[in-house]
């Protein structure tokens, strides 16, 4: 896995919710850690940093619930 | 047949003992029948081609969705190292697949929207048709509304989107995805199930087991008690007051109290029986409740309130609205246009108003739900906009907000925003929600507590010391089921313990149970949507 992502990631995470261990957390959208609300805010800043477009059919909660969900996720859209 | 009767006790009953009579592989089939027989008996047959056609429709939708990815697979494969032929290929089989979607959509969406709405909009155009002296009268009570028809729709049009955002395959047999549809534990309230579970669990060949059966059991009890003894006595204080006419604010309050914690017992005693229910065929529904009145915000009260709605609003209206090119694009224009916190605002209200919109809609057609909508919607919006000076002003007062009162604060603050928005519903129209506040605030009368007159609106000094104690008892085990699996507590007990509790439930439920001439308590209030 791609380190420059993975940290990236966790800066945007901990941009959005401060104080979370993001990197251990495994239940990121099922612990209820990000709300709807977040994980949208989220989607945004990823799609700006990797250049990519996360349609539909990745919005579900597995691939937000841990940073190597995410970061598999965005090197998956990119090799797209 | 309701599920809070001895006939669908007895249905029970039969159903299981066919279920487990027959081969593990065909279990589910008994299921369909039983659930075929369940739908008519509860409703009316008429009602069944409604359900099966709908069911019909979606299915072959995504079947042809499925039938349009092969083909695009292996046209693509035969275009080969063609880039130009390949991106013609993938347009044309997107635009293929959208028009089925919509299709779909909109027949089955068109459906429920008639049915819902024909007896708001039927009326106006009748008064217009009047009006032109035909003599063509239309009734809008001539238009039935199928059974289940809100939650087989919303669960059935979750099903084509995920196939059509490839979440998961369409499923090949017809009379499974219709085992799913009118699986009779949560066709007439819920929970919405999503297919990738609930589709699942009806074909795992369950093998019976002594704790689904018990556990089951448990459950059914615990919910006729919630539906029974507590909710249908709130009832009879709820339903006299909101009858329309004018009383003292004291005793309105009493009914918005009331009836806050009724619509939680009633729904959440139906979601224990069904889920019970379901259980002791060995199948899991999902969940969907986890004790709302313990959240201390209105967002995290929606996470628990209606859960399985809650994630088909979010899932299928909020993230789609939030994703949407055109609402990235208008971000993009508002990010040079306003600051970086307007545009994030903007781009949470729009969604977030569109949702609790639409879910005002759903439970409700009058301009009521419609505001009871906009009311969740703009406390959702505000209170994650102002999320900083929230935080900023808790520090400036030197609020603990981790100790005990605060978050005691905050969850009495959530409930009473919770009453505020039932009271835009439950009195029937927005008069009569302005006729209560209009007492509560010019003629509160608080006496009215003390010299009896609280005793002449259906409710007995004795019934609402039964209440009391029968709520404190749903507070310690909600509090205990926060920090424990209780029925795994109970098994750890013994059998003598949980046989005890049984039949300290089932004598509960027979003795103090609301039953009697004229009070229909089959009725509940989730069915009406």
């Amino acid at each position: 896995m791609n380190n420059a992502i993975k940290d990236k990631v966790i800066e945007i995470l901990s941009s959005i919710k401060s104080g979370v261990d993001f990197a251990n957390e495994d239940q990121i959208v099922t612990g209820g850690i990000l709300d709807s609300i977040d994980i949208t805010e989220f989607i945004t800043a990823l799609e700006e940093e990797f250049d990519i477009e996360i349609g539909m059919e990745y919005m579900e909660n597995e691939n937000f619930d841990s940073v190597d969900a995410i970061c598999e996720m965005v090197e998956e859209l990119q090799e797209a | 047949m309701t599920v809070v009767s001895g006939a669908f006790l007895l249905f029970l009953c039969i159903t299981m003992g066919v279920y487990y009579a027959f081969p593990s592989t065909y279990r589910w089939l008994v299921l369909l029948a039983a659930s075929i027989v369940f739908y008519v008996m509860a409703g009316r047959w008429e009602f069944l081609p409604c359900i099966f056609l709908t069911s019909l429709v979606v299915w072959l939708g995504a079947r042809r969705l499925a039938k349009l990815d092969g083909q695009l697979k292996a046209q693509l494969a035969e275009a080969g190292k063609d880039k130009a032929r390949k991106k013609a290929l993938r347009g044309e089989f997107k635009s293929l697949r959208s028009r089925t979607l919509v299709g779909v959509l909109v027949l089955c969406i068109g459906v429920l929207c008639v049915t819902k709405f024909s007896r708001v909009v039927i009326p106006m155009l009748d008064g217009i048709v009047a009006r032109t002296s035909t003599g063509v009268h239309v009734d809008p009570m001539a238009i039935v509304m199928p059974l289940g028809i809100s939650y087989y729709t919303f669960s059935t049009v979750g099903y084509l989107l995920d196939v059509y955002w490839h979440r998961y395959e369409a499923e090949e047999s017809f009379a499974r995805f219709f085992t799913y549809t009118i699986y009779f534990p949560h066709i007439l309230q819920g929970p919405i199930s999503r297919y990738n579970r609930l589709g699942q669990e009806l074909l795992r060949e369950p093998h019976f087991d002594e704790r689904n059966i018990t556990h089951g059991v448990e459950r059914i009890i615990w919910g006729f008690f919630k539906k029974l003894v507590i909710a249908d006595r709130l009832n009879l204080l709820v339903s006299t007051v909101y009858n329309g006419e004018a009383h003292a604010g004291s005793i309105f309050l009493v009914a918005m109290l009331m009836d806050a914690l009724m619509i939680y017992m009633d729904f959440s005693g139906y979601m224990e029986i069904v889920c019970g229910a379901s259980q002791l065929f060995g199948v899991e529904l999902e969940e969907n409740f986890n004790h709302p009145f313990f959240s201390r915000t209105v967002a995290e009260f929606w996470r628990r309130w209606h859960m399985t709605l809650g994630g088909w609003f979010k899932d299928y209206v909020y993230y789609p609205i939030s994703v949407a090119s055109w609402m990235k694009k208008l971000n993009k224009r508002n990010n040079k246009r306003f600051s970086k916190r307007v545009t994030r605002v903007i781009s949470v209200a729009i969604p977030c108003l569109i949702t609790w919109f639409l879910t005002g809609l759903w439970h409700g057609t009058g301009p009521n739900y419609v505001c009871w909508g906009i009311y969740y919607g703009v406390l959702i919006t505000i209170s994650n906009a102002f999320t900083e000076e929230f935080k900023a002003l808790d520090e400036r007062l030197g609020i603990n907000v981790e100790s005990r009162s605060f978050r005691l604060f905050q969850m009495l603050r959530t409930f009473c925003i919770f009453m505020g928005g039932r009271v835009l519903t439950s009195p029937g129209n927005l008069a009569n929600t302005a006729m209560v506040f209009d007492n509560i605030l010019h003629n509160f009368q608080p006496w009215q507590w003390f010299d009896g007159s609280l005793w002449t609106y259906g409710l007995t000094a004795k019934d609402v010391w039964l209440l009391i104690l029968c709520l404190l008892v749903v507070l310690v085990v909600s509090n205990l089921q926060e920090r424990m699996n209780i029925r795994d507590e109970i098994d750890r007990r013994g059998t003598a313990f949980r046989w005890v509790l049984m039949m300290a439930g089932i004598i509960s439920v027979i003795v103090f149970g609301v039953y009697g001439a004229g009070y229909d308590a089959a009725k509940f209030i989730y069915m009406q949507y």
